[in-house]
């Protein structure tokens, strides 16, 4: 980042109201990278009472009785005096510790002092307040409040807001945003005809209501989750997971608000028990997939979704741990953007967890029956069906039930034919029932196990028991004693928590800009990035809890800003002073996911099988990927027919050796929560688009549908420009691609120039077809958001 | 960070390509523009003494008490009971320890060799005639041992999920040598008797393009590397020619550097499909070369993939890792480590002669070892009988790119069970090893989560009597 925008940027929206030196931006990180071993948060480490993370340095006595920071005069502080030393019994930090500080970090604490040496607690600790909106010159440009932050800083950084964008970009866009996928060509020219002014809103409101939506959002949500449909670790054995995945896809598409949505992830076992309900039934075969009571506990497949280990493992109770530490981990990636991990060991060296709160926590956590590892997929599990499953069920028990009476009806002769009749009925019954799908979740043991602190995280080294506690970073909700999980995910989204807000719509934010406000999007904490627009981030954190946590509510304020319809094209001026984009002077544009590619090359080639939900699927890849396997973890089967096309959500994910194509365009294993993936840009990918044989097959129909679209050359060319770019080709493109098609063409000479219908198809005009439909396949705009 | 300058350094090569053969790439002010203060040099803390490694994994965790740790003592007392003291607070894998179990000396004879008269078993007869080349760590020391977070301790200095290997460490410190191959390869032969995971060559938390690349066994070595539809190589390049076209016709308008980017990797994934096969094709090998590994080509094997190892070296492949798999020996250590041994022996010993003759072991850096060592103690009794995991005192070896030849470092005890002279941790060996390719291992950092990560965690001392 240049110095430039360093300055602009700072912790304020305006410039101008910006202090010289800023405490968190400019102070804070010269202490965390010299000074924070010793005068830190960790208690182990701690060797002075001199604490520069907390509390009033300007109050602050020293050992030797002069004040740390006296006055004004940077001179007369013993702090300024100690960094400046070039005595090393005297100098700060001492030379044994770590180099002196730079010039440079010496002026900044400098000018820090003579400013008064103000401290500000770390922002994102402070409840997060609703600011009146930031005046604007231009008040035609803001649509809603989101772009009164916004344009205000560009005013203020003398920086006009790129134009809109064109419709075509627009809807494009949008589909990409809100569905995961290109919009029809009959989509697109609707709306770009659609001259009514609410057309925008409209189709907002269509792709919000569309079921696409929550596929697309769950891609997100799934690797947060880190869901995937095998137990990780070295067995990777499949297990059932995907009724986790549906009810994710479904809690999106109905609007679940985001509270129920995350609370019943982390607890909707214990809202059953607290409503009566046995959360895991010891009796009942099955449950009913329509009872909300069962949906509380496929959600709670969530936490379930941690690895596992499998096989003969002497330290089940290793495993067991390494499963909590992961929810933990999780939890507060996912909620809290904070590394919770690291005080697994030792008190958290800069954000305010100690160990004890850990372990505190922990004990929250540690009363799944579960435990480490066995030869099986293990731990609370319940058996679901549909109403279809149902019926099929009671088909086989009247059946059953028919037969028994007949037999105890008949006499003695017939009892034989009718005991194997009776025998063969229960066994395909049984047979039904067991192939239905399970889901695994959550249960809590009646008597909670003991919790100790790990002594420097080693679980064989028990220290101080603990009791279940909420760390003071969730919050501070009253009323609590001993706190459950329940209690735990209730506190998330209390009023005091100053955290879970700001994370969600910062993570929904990304969804939309390719980063986040804050950039770091799992981690707020004290070495996090800054929020580029603490104020925005704030107003959308406030009006996502006033509006009850309503998903399509903050969607939508999102996507009908002016922001977010600018126009994605750079200016040299803003390529040179803000090439990442910080100031949202333009709008987004960034290569698709991996699922988006996949599913647009489904779409574009009219191969897409658009069924929502159900068992994961295998779509092709080449023999021996998985080759190096655990001999139980199961063949990767192919799928033919229907399977083969769903879309990318629904492909069977395998953490040791996930689908090539997922991973090429940089999906993670899901080994562990992942709230952000890498962008990368390389030569395996060009490689994956143009010669994975499922990539290949989709140009085979690519073309066909071409063909079928018109009879002459440019009318085939339109329709696949509109297919796969959602616009008709510039006449420069459709010289080169005729061009191209000639070259391809040799028999058919010119006659690609005529409009005449050409009756007899050869070989080499569908080749060339397949050739071109491959080009558009593998081109920056077709795989781009723009 | 290190995206753009990845970036800016492919683009800079795909300039400076396109300059070279006189064509207009388009690439204007702009573009350069987007180059100037995020182009970077590789880094370099010291003067390297290494530029790439090879790096060859036992997997399943070699024997040092059958290969290089020779132990008399455990020999005499052969079946007695293993020392309580030894066993104290000690977890094994397998091994039940409700009886206490008994020391097993080794089945093979063990001899002195070269100059510095290093002691090797017979089980490695190749090897033992290049042992004045290698450094033999004989005090290893780990922490774990199962299997997968022994080997992600190994790979990536920590056992728990999600941090990078020393491959993506090096592929992101160190940058690419080459354009038309990947910096980061693995190469997997051997017996199957323990999983390979892709965790094993994983970015953790680096990006994604820092991943390893398995070549494969069958098919195309790198997924998706031919053409697809029977498409020709005249074909494809008019296919990319018309891509880049309207690509660099999409950044004219949109001016995004990702566009740029993308049409450099159009051009390397073009090259590659030449790059590749060439790499493969052993036809420019002398007769003299395939005797020295004992191969033939095309079939694999360890010591084809040792010979490919050096071919990828000489073009530039930054870190290649060579897993042999099946070195388990739970069940019987006399037919597995004999079949394993002679599946590693003569292939690594041929690298060893063939990278020197060339004057590429001064900078090559070859390592070899396992997740950890097996026990001294038998698992099983009668005549069919194993080794157990062994963490706590193991042997690896390193020579050529700086490495000293011909030092045996550090010892374990009598019994070759715990590293008791000059214990070396693996956060010891990488940092060792990151010397080598001139990286001070505290320096050589990420910022994740608000911590700077290193592969070495928070220890860590280059091992200063391996070093020439």
């Amino acid at each position: 980042m240049t110095c430039m925008t360093l300055i602009v940027l700072g912790t304020t929206d305006i410039i101008g109201t910006a202090q010289a030196v800023d405490f968190q931006r400019d102070v804070r990180p010269i202490w965390l990278t010299h000074c924070t071993e010793c005068h830190g948060a960790d208690a182990a480490t701690r060797v002075s009472d001199l604490r520069l993370d907390t509390g009033n340095i300007t109050d602050l006595t020293l050992s030797s009785g002069d004040a740390a920071v006296a006055g004004p005069n940077a001179n007369d502080s013993e702090l300024y005096q100690r960094i400046t030393s070039s005595d090393p019994d005297y100098r700060m930090p001492p030379p044994d510790h770590g180099p002196r500080l730079s010039p440079a970090d010496q002026r900044t604490l400098r000018l820090w002092i003579e400013e008064g040496a103000p401290m500000s607690a770390h922002w994102a600790y402070q409840p997060p307040l609703r600011s009146s909106l930031p005046k604007v010159l231009d008040r035609d440009w803001p649509r809603n409040p989101i772009d009164h932050f916004v344009l205000a800083k560009l005013e203020a950084g003398e920086l006009p807001p790129s134009p809109q964008s064109d419709r075509r970009t627009l809807i494009r866009r949008l589909s990409f945003d809100l569905r995961g996928l290109p919009p029809s060509p009959s989509e697109v020219s609707q709306f770009v005809q659609d001259s009514r002014p609410d057309a925008y809103r409209k189709l907002v409101e269509r792709y919000l209501a569309s079921p696409q939506y929550g596929e697309r959002m769950a891609q997100e949500w799934l690797d947060a989750a880190r869901y995937a449909d095998t137990t990780g670790h070295a067995a990777d054995m499949p297990r059932t997971m995907w009724l986790y995945r549906d009810w994710v896809i479904n809690a999106f598409n109905s609007n679940m608000s985001f509270d129920r949505f995350s609370i019943d992830q982390i607890a909707g076992d214990l809202i059953n028990r607290q409503q009566g309900e046995a959360s895991v039934p010891p009796s009942n075969e099955y449950e009913i997939l329509e009872n909300p009571t069962t949906s509380r506990l496929i959600a709670t497949g969530f936490h379930r979704n941690s690895m596992q280990a499998l096989g003969n493992n002497p330290r089940k109770e290793e495993y067991r741990i390494k499963g909590i530490v992961d929810r933990m981990d999780t939890t507060g990636r996912v909620w809290l953007g904070i590394t919770v991990g690291c005080a697994e060991c030792h008190d958290h060296k800069y954000d305010p967890l100690t160990t004890r709160e850990y372990y505190e926590l922990f004990a929250i956590f540690n009363n799944v029956p579960h435990y480490g590892t066995t030869f099986e997929v293990h731990g609370p599990r319940i058996k679901v069906l549909n109403a279809k499953q149902r019926q099929t069920l009671n088909n086989f028990d009247q059946l059953v039930a028919d037969l028994q009476r007949r037999k105890t009806a008949e006499d003695a002769e017939e009892t034989g034919q009718l005991d194997a009749e009776l025998k063969a009925t229960q066994k395909a019954r049984d047979d039904f029932l067991k192939a239905c799908p399970t889901a695994q979740v959550m249960d809590e043991l009646e008597t909670p196990r003991d919790t100790f602190i790990h002594v420097r995280g080693n679980f064989e080294a028990p220290g101080e028991q603990v009791h279940p506690n909420l760390p003071t970073i969730v919050g501070n909700p009253e009323g609590i004693g001993a706190p459950n999980r329940l209690d735990f995910a209730h506190a998330l989204f209390d009023r005091t928590n100053p955290l879970t807000a700001r994370v969600a719509v910062n993570r929904f934010w990304a969804h939309f800009f390719g980063a986040g406000i804050v950039n770091t999007v799992d981690d707020f904490g004290v070495r996090g990035a800054l929020p580029t627009h603490p104020s925005l981030l704030d107003w959308l954190a406030i009006e996502f809890i006033e509006a009850k946590w309503d998903i399509k509510h903050l969607h939508r304020l999102i996507v009908t800003s002016s922001v977010y319809q600018q126009s994605s094209q750079q200016t040299d001026h803003l390529a040179k002073i803000d090439p990442d984009n910080l100031h949202l002077a333009r709008g987004p544009r960034f290569r698709l996911a991996a699922e988006q590619i996949r599913d647009s090359g489904l779409l574009i080639s009219g191969l897409m099988v658009n069924h929502l939900g159900g068992p994961s699927v295998f779509p092709y890849q080449p023999k021996g990927v998985g080759e190096y396997r655990d001999a139980t973890a199961g063949e990767w089967k192919n799928d033919s027919g229907k399977n083969a096309y769903r879309r990318g959500i629904y492909t069977f994910w395998q953490r040791m050796s996930p689908y090539p194509a997922m991973t090429s365009f940089d999906a993670p294993s899901r080994e562990r929560s992942c709230t952000q993936r890498s962008r990368t840009n390389t030569p395996l990918q060009a490689l994956t688009q143009l010669n994975d044989p499922a990539v290949a097959e989709l140009s085979e129909m690519f073309s066909k549908r071409i063909m079928a679209a018109g009879k002459s050359f440019r009318a085939r060319l339109d329709a696949a420009f509109m297919l796969a770019l959602s616009r008709p080709p510039t006449t420069a493109e459709a010289d080169r691609f005729e061009k191209f098609f000639l070259q391809h063409t040799p028999a058919r000479d010119n006659d690609a120039k005529q409009t005449q219908p050409t009756e007899n198809v050869n070989g080499a005009e569908s080749r060339a077809w397949m050739l071109i439909a491959q080009i558009l396949l593998n081109l920056d705009e077709t795989i781009t958001k723009e | 960070m290190n995206l753009s300058r990845n970036l800016a350094n492919e683009l800079q090569a795909e300039i400076s390509r396109r300059a070279f053969l006189g064509q207009s790439c388009g690439l204007g002010a702009a573009a350069l523009s987007w180059l100037s203060g995020s182009t970077a040099t590789a880094r370099s803390d010291y003067a390297p003494t290494a530029k790439r490694v090879i790096y060859l994994f036992m997997s399943g965790g070699p024997s040092h008490v059958d290969t290089f740790d020779y132990k008399p003592e455990l020999t005499r007392r052969n079946d007695e009971q293993v020392p309580e003291s030894l066993i104290d607070g000690i977890h094994f894998a397998m091994i039940k320890t409700d009886q206490t179990p008994l020391l097993r000396g080794s089945p093979f004879r063990f001899q002195r060799h070269g100059e510095h008269g290093a002691y090797v078993s017979e089980l490695l007869p190749h090897l033992a005639t290049v042992v004045d080349e290698l450094a033999i760590i004989q005090s290893l020391r780990s922490e774990v041992f199962n299997h997968d977070p022994a080997v992600s301790l190994l790979n990536c200095g920590d056992p728990r999920v999600g941090r990078p290997t020393m491959g993506a460490w090096l592929s992101y410190g160190l940058g690419k040598e080459t354009e038309e191959l990947p910096a980061y390869v693995v190469l997997t032969s051997g017996q199957k008797r323990q999983p390979l995971l892709d965790s094993y060559w994983t970015n953790g938390f680096l990006p994604s393009e820092h991943q390893g690349v398995r070549f494969r066994s069958q098919g195309d070595p790198v997924l998706f590397l031919s053409n697809s539809n029977n498409i020709t190589r005249a074909e494809r390049r008019q296919q990319i020619d018309l891509i880049q076209w309207m690509n660099k016709q999409r950044f004219d308008l949109f001016r995004d550097p990702e566009t740029l980017g993308r049409i450099a990797q159009y051009e390397t994934a073009f090259r590659m499909q030449t790059a590749i096969p060439s790499l493969m094709d052993y036809s420019d090998e002398s007769r003299a070369t395939l005797d020295l590994y004992g191969i033939e080509p095309g079939k694999p094997s360890f010591a084809n993939n040792c010979l490919m190892a050096r071919r990828m070296a000489e073009r530039g492949v930054r870190f290649i890792q060579l897993y042999d798999m099946g070195w388990d020996s739970h069940g019987s250590i006399v037919a597995e480590h004999q079949e394993r041994c002679r599946g590693i022996d003569q292939g690594a010993a041929a690298l060893i002669r063939d990278l020197k003759q060339r004057g590429m072991l001064d900078d090559t850096l070859v390592i070899w070892g396992g997740e950890f060592g097996r026990t001294p103690v038998a698992q099983g009794g009668g005549e069919q009988w194993g080794r157990d995991h062994h963490p706590h005192g193991f042997t690896m070896w390193m020579a050529g790119g700086g490495i000293r030849g011909g030092v045996v470092h550090g010892s374990t005890d009598d019994f070759g069970f715990h590293a008791v002279e000059s214990p070396v941790s693996v956060h010891d060996f990488h940092a060792t090893a990151l010397h080598c390719l001139g990286i001070n291992h505290e320096k050589l950092t990420y910022r994740h989560q608000g911590r700077d990560f290193r592969l070495t965690d928070v220890a860590g001392e280059v091992v200063a009597p391996l070093l020439s």
